[in-house]
């Protein structure tokens, strides 16, 4: 290794060690091997969360739209009720059932039937009520007119033409059609192998959209197709190519929320243009509802706020005099050991104890609102306390003693080196912990299930001690339903809780970038 | 034989028998929660004069300057006797109010410690808190004063308003001493105020010390026996929460009488 | 003084150097002004003549000395005692210096006088040089020693020497006025005396730096008493 022949073993007396090439060699090796575990570790734990991200993503985004259907509404004032009244309050509340009935009735005359009918009318939302009332309201004077209306599609609807209920198969063939009546039954003959040998009876459905019409298959023999007619075609036209298609539905019809009439009634819609995918707007303004369409996040969004306001009133104060003095003023004696050692266990007590302790105290003793945002917020205050508590006292202890001997030797009292040099200097410190707390206590659920904040809140809280519910809770609840539709609300309510969360915590960055100093 | 030719020593500069010490601390005795670290420490703090604690570390010679200003009431367990006697009262009495203390006795730290806070703030805050300024011209004033003494007015002068932590080491310690000074102190303790710096920046306080002799008393500790030497007119030299020997420089440097100085000074300590 | 180690070794190894080239210096000194009486008294020529070349030694350790203070006060910065030390050694290698160079004197007077007849009190020369060397040879054991109390009792012999210089002196003056032919011979003599002299006085102030290095006091020089000094 060296010229002289020493190697610094030797110097000291050792053996000579001539394997330290190798020793340098096996060090270079090991290092190279744990940088590559450490990027390893790494890389995996993005790729999780990047799986995560994605996958709520993909379920999520299609949770923000929602189909509407444009539907021509007939407002006769006899059919509202309204006779010669014409006031807001009449308006707003009479039923606009009926005219929606119609609407959809008058669409499609030829559907007979009590059954047919009542599957007909549950095409559009119980919402398309508002949302006709809504118009109606901004301008009275149609009434009596006939209006293109947009009113949502109900969630069966809306999912079917998302593809979440079937998978669908749809070509043009190329060949030219003709057709023809045999009774309630239509001929299709078609050149060449347009049918492509379909076997209507494996359980699939085979729906034939021709001349406005919507014919279901029942045979198929060559060029020659027997189908049932679900929509009646406007004529008997020879059809050209490329101006007709089948659909194959996979899913057999039993299998299905929406049956093959249903579907018919929506690609004669689709077939006008009057079905879109919109920005599902009142996602973001209503609350819980049975019917998937429309349901909100906005109820539990002003839950959750009314919670955290309370959580932050009661737990900051709290948790910031509690550290302050602990850190500053109390004597280091064995209680204060004991004080200390009690709040990093509380940090770790499960939410749900703190669930069971708000029962007990707030609600039993108290006599508190069950489901009421002060309730959840105080069990959530109990639960942040200590996150705070250790975050402030990190923050405090992170401020130089320097700080504190300069202020006290120069004549400042106690409170006065507290208020004007260790608290200000802490606060980033501080203001962050708290924050963190409080992200953590808006992702939390288990202890608000405990005091009922777990209802089923339509309405839009609208103080404290009114019944609600919040946002980690309300993905909770859709999780748990049944509805497919819900399926995507789930995940785009975890998008918005998500992006709250990423909100708060870059304003904790924020906040240390922008007060934090060096000294 | 040996008193004839002991008053024939060459004549020293007299310091401790000054007629009227600044401070006069008599047995003083500290113990940190049951451990004894100063014994029985009397001392005289002649006025407008330099006086140096040296001492290997743990002798007690930063407790006993912290007693001074009563900075040792902030540890927990720590128990004082004994007392310091500043203007007829004794300092060490728990009914002295350490606020009014300490405005009269300054401290100036190890590190460099100003408040992260602008230059102006950082000298108007004693003012502020003792209310000495009656206005916003007053404290002008003050501030401006206090940087002229510590030298550093016309380094900052233009910028006032930036923070004190800009400065360079050497800065920050002039400011610290201005700091310090800006509540016009009786006495100024400073606690290894070159521990950090240069010997440039080193030499600008050890020169701002001498200068500060005229108005201030001034008592500093320090790891530095060369640095003793150059600043000070009175040593003491502590061991083991004993002073061992106290003096004039001068003397201490040259011919100490206990052999632990001597050891301690020629680096013979083991 | 230096026994109780620093904790720096290379430090305590410069200053006991430095003791070293004293004492070596010192018994060069001493060699040299008993040699140089030597020479006078045997009228050895050859004996003269290594005095004189044997002086450069002297100078060459004095400016090694003086070197080695030089370089120890700004790289150690001695304090108290080591500081004392040090500057007593720089001032007791001059005095040194000194004593080897009026050896030196007294050995080329010596080479002169042994051209010309024997004249003189060359006995009482002779005891005198015995006085001065013992007294140097007691200081230099003193500094070795680090002894202040035998180094006081050294210096109080300086009058001793005085007295004896002071009657030497009167009784060349006698040769002179009754012979004037030895007048050369006994006026080279005068100033061998009057070296030993000095050399003594240099003595005394090995002695009393030896006191100071100890001590740390200065002693004041008695002799300065005005009147009571021998002016010669």
């Amino acid at each position: 290794m060296t010229d002289t022949g020493q190697t610094p073993g030797a110097r000291l007396g050792l053996k000579n060690r001539t394997t330290s090439d190798e020793n340098v060699r096996q060090r270079y090796r090991k290092e190279r091997r744990f940088k590559l575990l450490g990027q390893l570790a790494l890389g995996s734990a993005i790729g999780m969360l990047v799986f995560l991200l994605v996958t709520i993503v993909g379920n999520g985004y299609s949770g923000f739209f929602q189909h509407e259907i444009a539907l021509k509404v007939h407002l006769d004032p006899a059919r509202l009720k309204l006779g010669d009244k014409r006031d807001a309050e009449s308006l707003a509340r009479t039923s606009y059932g009926n005219v929606i009935k119609d609407a959809l009735r008058s669409e499609f005359p030829d559907v007979k039937g009590r059954t047919d009918r009542r599957a007909l009318s549950k095409l559009v939302s119980k919402d398309a009520d508002t949302a006709v009332r809504d118009a109606v309201l901004a301008n009275p004077e149609i009434i009596g007119t006939t209006q293109t209306i947009w009113v949502k599609a109900t969630d069966d609807v809306d999912t079917f033409l998302k593809g979440h209920m079937s998978a669908v198969e749809q070509w043009s063939p190329d060949v030219a059609a003709k057709l023809s009546l045999e009774g309630d039954r239509v001929r299709i003959t078609a050149a060449g192998s347009a049918f492509r040998d379909l076997q209507p009876a494996d359980g699939s459905s085979y729906l034939v959209s021709i001349n406005g019409g919507v014919v279901k298959l029942i045979d198929v023999a060559g060029g020659v197709a027997k189908g049932e007619v679900l929509v009646a075609p406007r004529d008997t036209a020879t059809t050209p190519a490329g101006a007709w298609h089948i659909s194959a539905y996979a899913t057999p019809e039993s299998d299905r929320r929406l049956n093959d009439k249903a579907i018919a009634w929506i690609a004669k819609l689709q077939a006008e243009d009057r079905v879109e995918n919109r920005f599902n707007v009142s996602f973001f303004q209503t609350g819980a509802s049975t019917a998937p369409e429309s349901a909100g996040i906005w109820s539990a969004v002003v839950g959750s706020f009314l919670t955290l306001v309370v959580t932050l009133a009661i737990s900051f104060p709290i948790g910031v005099l509690a550290a302050l003095y602990l850190e500053e003023f109390a004597p280091k004696n064995r209680w204060t050991d004991v004080i200390e050692v009690n709040i990093n266990n509380l940090a770790a007590v499960p939410s749900i104890i703190f669930g069971l302790l708000g029962l007990a105290v707030f609600l039993t003793l108290f006599g508190l609102p069950r489901s009421a945002p002060v309730v959840g917020g105080m069990v959530l205050a109990l639960m942040t306390l200590p996150t705070i508590i250790i975050a402030s006292r990190a923050a405090l202890k992170a401020v130089p003693p320097s700080i504190r001997q300069a202020a006290l030797g120069m004549g400042a009292s106690r409170l006065q080196t507290v208020t004007h040099h260790v608290l200000p200097l802490a606060m980033p410190g501080i203001l962050t912990g708290t924050i963190i707390g409080m992200a953590q206590a808006l992702g939390e659920t288990a202890p608000l299930l405990m005091i009922g904040m777990v209802a089923f809140i339509v309405d839009i809280p609208g103080g404290f001690t009114d019944s609600a519910t919040v946002l980690p809770v309300q993905i909770y609840l859709w999780a748990d339903s049944p509805e497919r539709a819900f399926l995507a609300k789930t995940s785009a309510a975890i998008m918005v809780l998500l992006a709250f969360l990423i909100l708060m915590n870059a304003l904790a960055v924020l906040l240390r970038k922008r007060f934090e100093r060096r000294w | 034989m040996l008193d004839t030719l002991k008053a024939t020593t060459l004549p020293s500069t007299e310091v401790t028998g000054l007629p009227t010490p600044m401070l006069s601390a008599h047995d003083v005795c500290v113990s940190y929660s049951g451990k004894q670290a100063l014994f029985d420490v009397s001392l005289d703090i002649p006025q407008n004069e330099v006086t140096a604690l040296i001492g290997p570390s743990g002798c007690g010679k930063s407790t006993f300057l912290r007693c001074i200003n009563r900075m040792n009431d902030v540890i927990d367990g720590c128990v004082t006797s004994g007392t310091i006697l500043m203007d007829g009262r004794n300092i060490l009495e728990p009914s002295e109010d350490v606020v009014q203390l300490r405005q009269k006795v300054g401290m100036v730290f190890q590190k460099p410690n100003p408040f992260p806070k602008s230059i102006f703030e950082n000298i108007a805050y004693g003012p502020r808190i003792h209310g000495l300024a009656n206005d916003k011209t007053e404290l002008d004033g003050i501030v401006e004063v206090s940087l002229e003494r510590a030298g550093l007015w016309k380094e900052v002068k233009d910028r006032l308003n930036q923070p004190g932590t800009g400065l360079s080491g050497g800065q920050q310690q002039r400011l610290c001493i201005a700091r310090a000074i800006a509540v016009s102190p009786d006495v100024v303790l400073m606690d290894e105020p070159c521990s950090a710096l240069d010997p440039i920046a080193t030499a600008r306080i050890e020169e701002l010390i001498d200068e500060l002799r005229e108005k201030f008393t001034i008592v500093i500790v320090t790891h530095s026996m060369q640095q003793a030497a150059r600043v000070s007119t009175q040593t003491a030299f502590f061991h083991m929460g004993y002073v061992v020997e106290v003096g004039a420089t001068e003397k201490i440097f040259t011919n100490p009488e206990d052999p632990r100085t001597n050891g301690y000074i020629t680096g013979r300590f083991g | 003084m230096a026994a109780d180690s620093h904790i720096v070794k290379s430090y305590t190894a410069e200053l006991d150097q430095l003791t070293t080239m004293i004492a070596e210096m010192g018994g060069l000194a001493e060699a040299a002004v008993a040699d140089a009486t030597l020479a006078l008294r045997r009228r050895d020529s050859d004996l003269a003549q290594r005095v004189i070349e044997g002086d450069r030694k002297i100078d060459a350790l004095e400016a090694q000395v003086a070197s080695n203070v030089v370089r120890m006060l700004a790289l150690r910065q001695p304090m108290a005692t080591d500081l004392r030390t040090i500057v007593a050694a720089l001032k007791i290698a001059g005095d040194l210096e000194r004593a080897g160079d009026y050896a030196k004197n007294i050995a080329k007077r010596s080479l002169i006088l042994n051209q010309s007849p024997v004249t003189g009190p060359i006995s009482a020369i002779a005891n005198l040089s015995q006085m001065v060397a013992a007294m140097l040879h007691e200081v230099l054991d003193a500094y070795v020693a680090g002894d202040a109390d035998v180094a006081e009792r050294v210096r109080d012999r300086d009058e001793d020497i005085d007295a004896a210089h002071t009657s030497l002196f009167r009784e060349l003056l006698t040769y002179m006025m009754e012979d004037p032919r030895t007048i050369t011979a006994c006026t080279h003599m005068v100033f061998i005396a009057k070296n030993l002299e000095r050399v003594g006085d240099h003595a005394t102030n090995i002695a009393e730096n030896l006191v100071y290095q100890v001590r740390g006091e200065h002693l004041i020089d008695r002799h300065v008493v005005p009147g009571e000094r021998n002016e010669l």
